[in-house]
């Protein structure tokens, strides 16, 4: 594969599910990427971006969820950022990704994880997406908050 | 006097050679990549009073055994016995029965010795005149206490030279490839930006790059270092780095003016910039250009507006980065319209040629890209690189090729 970048700046609406989905098959085709590899990166980058719209609010700074994705000879990259509409929903997402990066077994924390959302009533903000990424995709997950942004990062070096 | 000579032939896995007589191969020993020792293609060597005739016979049953090191009794090299030379003499009217009670060393030529624990590159450095020669040339490699370790040849040295050559070379396009990328998709509410290249020579001189650096808003950049190649790269590195620390709230004529003096001083004019800078204010419908001798108003920038392909006749220009110790950043202004499509290329993208002389000119890249206005960015970029490829059929790159193409969509 070639060095690719993407960068999109998306208003959070539903549609852009899709509209991301369908960019991602492309670049991946374009990059003649393995059948393997697209279906991970198609599976990350929607988890990402369905994340990012079902939590995320437009940046403070008025410009909307970016998304990024970032391919090089041996490795994939995918990112977004978004505004937080509470502090408390990033200290969610940050407690997940730090759950999921102590863990070294990601099947059993995705089984886990399951298990807890079919034993809760009301689970809400489920972030399952988040364990596909690490036990199905096998993506690695950083994450940065600052001012405000949270930013999600899913690497595979290959 | 008589001589015991014993012949060791390494065995797989094993440290202890066998033992034959007349000729012995020496102990291969796993040497660094950087150390002279390790370019050793031969460790065959003989006593110097062996005989010819005894020599030949081993040599006809050992066809693998090319040259031998000739040493003394104290293991020192002498000189060396190419096979090649060796029969053509044996082969010589009554050559063999003149040679064959003669010690081998009457056969010998001299060679260089080195030390088998020297640099690759200080070894190279001194024998740089003889690797020009047509003739493979040899050379003796010792070991610390002088005596004979192995051989190594011209064409040795050659092939490990451009062996590093090209590794070092697959390094450096990685390098440029993480500093420009091979293709980008930028997008934002108000216009799609696509960019490409492609340098000639694997690695090379332009540099491209678009920056969201406000709601709307975007930088693309179009360098074009002078020359190609390896030093061409190192120049698009800087920029890139430069580019990539700028704040551009801090104002473009700035930066530009002081990347000016840092191009015209380190390189003295060496090396120049071409360069065209589009500033995108999506808020305003504007496209600010600055134009640093790239376009000219001669080409490299062009709009298709309602159908129409133009060239965009920019009207202040500036000199290249790097020429003058200071220049003056003057812009022009385009007001857009929401279905403009922008094209920025490198003059590399018209010096494509075919098999006839004959470049891809203007009137190509038009007819392409108007029988594409349906097609989107991603499409328009893969089928403008398949036409210049079908263009230049099966010619090779001849410069650095660039371009960025942007959807504005009001």
């Amino acid at each position: 594969m070639n060095n690719f970048n993407m960068n999109l700046t998306i208003k959070p609406t539903w549609d852009i599910v899709k509209d991301v989905h369908d960019k991602t098959i492309r670049v991946m085709n374009d990059q003649g990427a393995s059948a393997d590899v697209k279906e991970s990166a198609m599976m990350v980058a929607t988890e990402l971006i369905e994340n990012a719209v079902k939590y995320g609010i437009s940046q403070p700074d008025g410009s909307s969820i970016e998304f990024n994705l970032e391919i090089s000879d041996n490795s994939i990259q995918m990112s977004t950022a978004n505004g937080v509409k509470e502090e408390e929903h990033a200290k969610i997402v940050i407690d997940h990704i730090t759950r999921i990066n102590e863990s070294d077994n990601p099947k059993e924390l995705y089984t886990q994880r399951l298990l807890e959302l079919l034993e809760c009533d009301r689970p809400g903000a489920t972030q399952l997406g988040l364990y596909r990424i690490a036990y199905e995709g096998q993506f690695n997950l950083r994450y940065a908050y600052e001012g405000k942004v949270l930013k999600i990062n899913a690497e595979k070096v290959f | 006097m008589n001589h015991d000579i014993s012949i060791t032939e390494e065995m797989p896995g094993e440290n202890t050679p066998a033992i034959t007589d007349i000729i012995v191969e020496g102990e291969k020993i796993q040497i660094s990549g950087d150390l002279i020792g390790s370019l050793a293609s031969s460790f065959h060597y003989t006593n110097e009073n062996t005989l010819v005739d005894d020599i030949a016979i081993h040599m006809e049953k050992h066809p693998e055994i090319f040259i031998l090191g000739v040493t003394d009794d104290n293991g020192k090299c002498m000189g060396i016995v190419t096979k090649r030379d060796f029969f053509d003499k044996l082969g010589t009217r009554f050559g063999r029965d003149l040679y064959k009670k003669h010690k081998i060393s009457s056969m010998m030529t001299n060679a260089r010795d080195f030390k088998k624990n020297k640099n690759i590159f200080s070894v190279a450095t001194k024998i740089e005149n003889e690797l020009s020669a047509s003739s493979n040339l040899y050379y003796i490699l010792k070991n610390d206490n002088g005596s004979f370790y192995g051989i190594f040849s011209s064409k040795d040295m050659l092939v490990f030279l451009s062996s590093i050559t090209q590794k070092e070379m697959e390094m450096a396009e990685k390098i440029q490839f993480n500093i420009i990328k091979n293709s980008m998709l930028v997008e934002d509410e108000k216009f799609s930006a696509v960019g490409y290249s492609k340098m000639a020579q694997g690695i090379g001189g332009d540099y491209y790059n678009m920056f969201k650096y406000d709601s709307n808003r975007c930088l693309f950049v179009l360098c074009d270092v002078s020359g190609k190649g390896i030093s061409a790269a190192i120049v698009t590195g800087i920029i890139g780095g430069m580019f990539d620390t700028l704040n551009i709230k801090d104002g473009m004529k700035k930066f530009l003016k002081k990347m000016n003096r840092y191009i015209y001083n380190t390189f003295k004019m060496d090396k120049y910039i071409t360069s065209a800078i589009l500033s995108l204010n999506g808020n305003e419908d504007k496209l600010k250009i600055i134009d640093l001798g790239h376009c000219m108003a001669e080409g490299n920038l062009y709009l298709v507006r309602e159908g129409r392909f133009h060239k965009i006749k920019n009207q202040n220009f500036n000199i290249p980065i790097g020429l003058e110790p200071e220049i003056d950043v003057n812009s022009d202004v385009l007001k857009l319209k929401g279905g403009d499509r922008i094209i920025l290329c490198s003059d590399g993208l018209h010096d494509q040629f075919n098999e006839n002389g004959e470049g891809y000119d203007v009137e190509k890249l038009e007819a392409i890209v108007m029988a594409n206005q349906k097609n989107d960015l991603l499409e328009l970029k893969n089928i403008i690189v398949d036409d210049i490829k079908n263009f230049r059929n099966g010619q090779p790159a001849f410069d650095d090729m660039t371009f960025i193409i942007i959807d504005y969509k009001g």
